[in-house]
This record gives C-alpha cells, sequence and structure tokens, in this order.
C-alpha cells in the first residue's frame, strides 16, 4: 500500500470502552486472562476480553461442544438491544454474559432408548430424564411435551369450529414410545444396577448420562431479577438449542417446524443469562465458572450424543 | 527470570496499559487523530469549515471583495 513518510497507515483508539477496560483488568488479575492474549488482541481490551471469552469456551471442551451445539455468547450491557436506553453499559458494573443458540441441535433418542430397554425396562426413561434434565437446567431443549403443548393449544383452537375434523393434528402421542411412560430410576437405584447392566455399549451411555447429570449441577442457574424481567417484558421464548426427537422425521419435528415459524416474530429472551459487574473479582469468577459449567454440560453432552446409535449424521459444520 | 516472573511482568505492563486506557492518558489516545475522534466540537467545526470551502468554490465565478483598508489580504 503507498503511504506518505511519517504519515502512519492506521489509527487506532480506544474510548467509551471503560467496561471493556475494567472487565479486562479483572480478569487478568484473575489469572482467567492470558498475558500473551494481548498483543494477539492488538492492545485492545474489547478485543482481549473476547479472546479471554473464547479461550475460556476452548478449555471448557469447545471443541466438543461445536459438534452439536451452535451458540453464541454475547458480553451486553442491556438485554434487549432494541431499548431506548443510553446509559447502559456506562462503566462495566452493570453488564449480562449471554447465550443464545444460532440454529438448534439435532439429536433422535429412538434407538438408544431401544437399546436401554433391552437391558432394563425402566432404563430408557431414566436416561431420557438424566439427558433432557441436564441440558435443560442451562439452555432449552425442544422435546415430546413442547410437541404436546402444541397439539392442545391446537386442539383449543379449532374445538367447536363446525369444520373441526377437518383439521390436521400432528399425532405426538403415536410417536411417544411406550417405554417412555414408565417411571425413571432414582440415581442410587441406578447406580446400583449400573455395574451389572449387560452390554458395554449400554453402560458406557448410562455411564455418561450420569456424569452428564452430575456436570450440570456443578454450579447454579442465575435467577431473573425483577430488573432483569422487565427488560425482558416483551420478547418470546429462548430459541431451542437442540431438537429431541424419537425418529428422524416423526410428529415431534413436523411441529418444531410448525412452531419454528412464530418463534422469531418478537425477539426471543436469551437462552442463559448471568448478571456480572466487572470491577467485583468475586462477581467475574463467578460468572467464569458458572459458564464454564454451561460449556462442559455442554460439551458432556456432545459427547453423549456421539455415542448414540442413530446419530452419526447431526454434526453441525462451522 | 523465571517463565512465571516474565508472565508476571507482562501482566503488569498490561495493567499498566489498562490503567492509562481507563485514565484516558494512553499515547494511543493522544495522537491528533484520536483527539479529533473524540471532540465533537472539532468535528463541527471541521464540517463547518468543509461547506464554507464548498460554497467558496461554488462561487469561484463571483468577484471578490476587497478588504476592509487596513486588513490583512486572505492567505490561501
Amino acid at each position: 500500500m503507498p503511504g506518505l513518510d511519517g504519515v502512519p497507515l492506521e489509527h487506532r483508539f480506544s474510548a467509551g470502552d471503560q467496561a471493556a477496560v475494567a472487565l479486562a483488568r479483572t480478569l487478568l488479575k484473575l489469572d482467567v486472562a492470558e498475558p500473551g492474549d494481548w498483543a494477539i488482541a492488538g492492545h485492545d481490551p474489547t478485543a482481549y476480553v473476547l479472546a479471554t471469552v473464547d479461550r475460556w469456551i476452548r478449555r471448557h471442551g469447545g471443541h466438543a461442544l461445536r459438534r452439536r451445539f451452535d451458540l453464541s455468547a454475547t458480553l451486553t450491557g442491556r438485554l434487549d438491544e432494541y431499548s431506548e436506553r443510553k446509559d447502559a453499559n456506562p462503566d462495566g458494573s452493570h453488564l449480562y454474559l449471554t447465550v443464545d443458540p444460532d440454529q438448534a441441535g439435532f439429536v433422535v433418542l429412538g434407538p438408544t432408548l431401544e437399546l436401554l430397554e433391552g437391558a432394563h425396562p425402566r432404563l430408557p426413561v431414566t436416561f431420557y430424564a438424566l439427558f433432557a434434565g441436564a441440558l435443560n437446567h442451562w439452555v432449552r431443549i425442544y422435546d415430546y411435551r413442547d410437541a404436546q403443548d402444541r397439539v392442545s393449544m391446537l386442539r383449543e383452537w379449532i374445538e367447536g369450529e363446525p369444520d373441526e375434523e377437518q383439521y390436521e393434528i400432528p399425532d405426538v402421542e403415536s410417536c411417544l414410545p411406550v417405554c417412555m411412560k414408565q417411571r425413571p430410576l432414582g440415581r442410587r437405584r441406578l447406580r446400583e444396577l449400573a455395574s451389572h447392566l449387560k452390554g458395554r455399549q449400554v453402560r458406557a451411555l448410562m455411564r455418561a448420562a450420569l456424569e452428564l447429570a452430575e456436570i450440570s449441577q456443578r454450579a447454579k442457574r442465575p435467577q431473573l431479577t425483577e430488573e432483569m424481567r422487565e427488560e425482558l417484558m416483551d420478547t418470546n421464548p429462548p430459541l431451542p438449542s437442540l431438537l429431541a426427537a424419537f425418529a428422524e422425521s416423526d410428529a415431534i419435528t413436523g411441529c418444531f417446524e410448525d412452531d419454528g415459524e412464530n418463534m422469531m416474530e418478537v425477539v426471543p429472551e436469551p437462552s442463559l443469562i448471568i448478571p456480572l459487574n466487572a470491577h467485583e473479582p468475586g462477581s467475574v469468577r463467578q460468572v467464569f465458572h458458572t459458564f464454564g459449567v454451561l460449556c462442559n454440560t455442554l460439551a458432556a453432552a456432545s459427547r453423549l450424543i456421539d455415542q448414540m446409535p442413530g446419530n452419526e449424521r447431526w454434526v453441525i459444520e462451522h | 527470570m523465571s517463565r512465571r516472573g516474565r508472565k508476571e511482568q507482562a501482566k503488569q505492563a498490561i495493567l499498566g496499559e489498562l490503567e492509562l486506557l481507563a485514565q484516558d492518558r494512553h499515547p494511543r489516545n493522544q495522537t491528533l487523530m484520536a483527539r479529533f475522534v473524540k471532540c465533537g466540537d472539532c468535528q463541527t467545526a471541521n464540517r463547518l469549515l468543509h461547506e464554507a470551502l464548498g460554497t467558496i468554490g461554488r462561487r469561484q465565478k463571483g468577484a471578490p471583495l476587497s478588504p476592509p483598508a487596513g486588513w490583512l489580504p486572505p492567505l490561501t
């Protein structure tokens, strides 16, 4: 590129990023941020914070979780991006780390449940409770319960209509395996049973499901405050991060597609919101711990899905 | 110096830079361009000057007025 002697080709300056400066400082003092990333970030506090978040994700199973989930993490001063509040995020004392899905991953459960049923009649529903419970603790899964809700809503809408019989309602109940109507085993009973289960794959699946459930409980999900609820007043429910169906094209996937048409009509609520004060080391440490547990949970779920028969496809290309 | 010592030194250097940024005293923010970008008055003055020069350009065909007696001639 041609240039004039003594005239720099690039000008860099930082202004109005007091929040990023405060957070970068706290992350460095806590040894969460790496000094080596400062030069890579071009001595820019915002880029440095982003590099630190990226490094944190990599340290907490980032490679595995990206195989089955497509999520974005955002540091922001406001929950509603269309909010007219101009004073949001002035000094970093009131920030949020949010997580949103860019698209939903997909898991097929039918072949896994069938395999587990051969070992014990209550194992499929137990596996499902562990899998869905661990993930729902952090992100939203769209599963047969959402499909059942949609069917109930459709039935309410058409009730009393003269041509009620003309409407085609998805048959969610018939795609639900019979084994899912059993009662899940308790954690203690399952541990007793686990070592005696027949089949290496069955044992591996149950061990991985138990590990997933244990990892997801290593941190508490932050509760929404009154102020946060107020900011989210006009938002839709969070977008699903995973679609869990029993077969590739069953009534659940059909309901998901229909529901999906309205999910973006209004801005959706983030899947996870973690409030933080960039000036308080205790707050930042807790936030990064919670965020690490979320990443580890998703990574464990990803590894489990990799083991589940019938899920060789559906790996997300980034 | 040990690896830990070098890391600590790098950490302190970054904390120093961040402190300068927090106080808006970082050399990067003291360049003419940086001061201009941050100063709304400078930008407004620049816009007015730009518009004035444009207006002069459009009126080049007109006869320039002589400066009042005793005034210095305009410099270009």
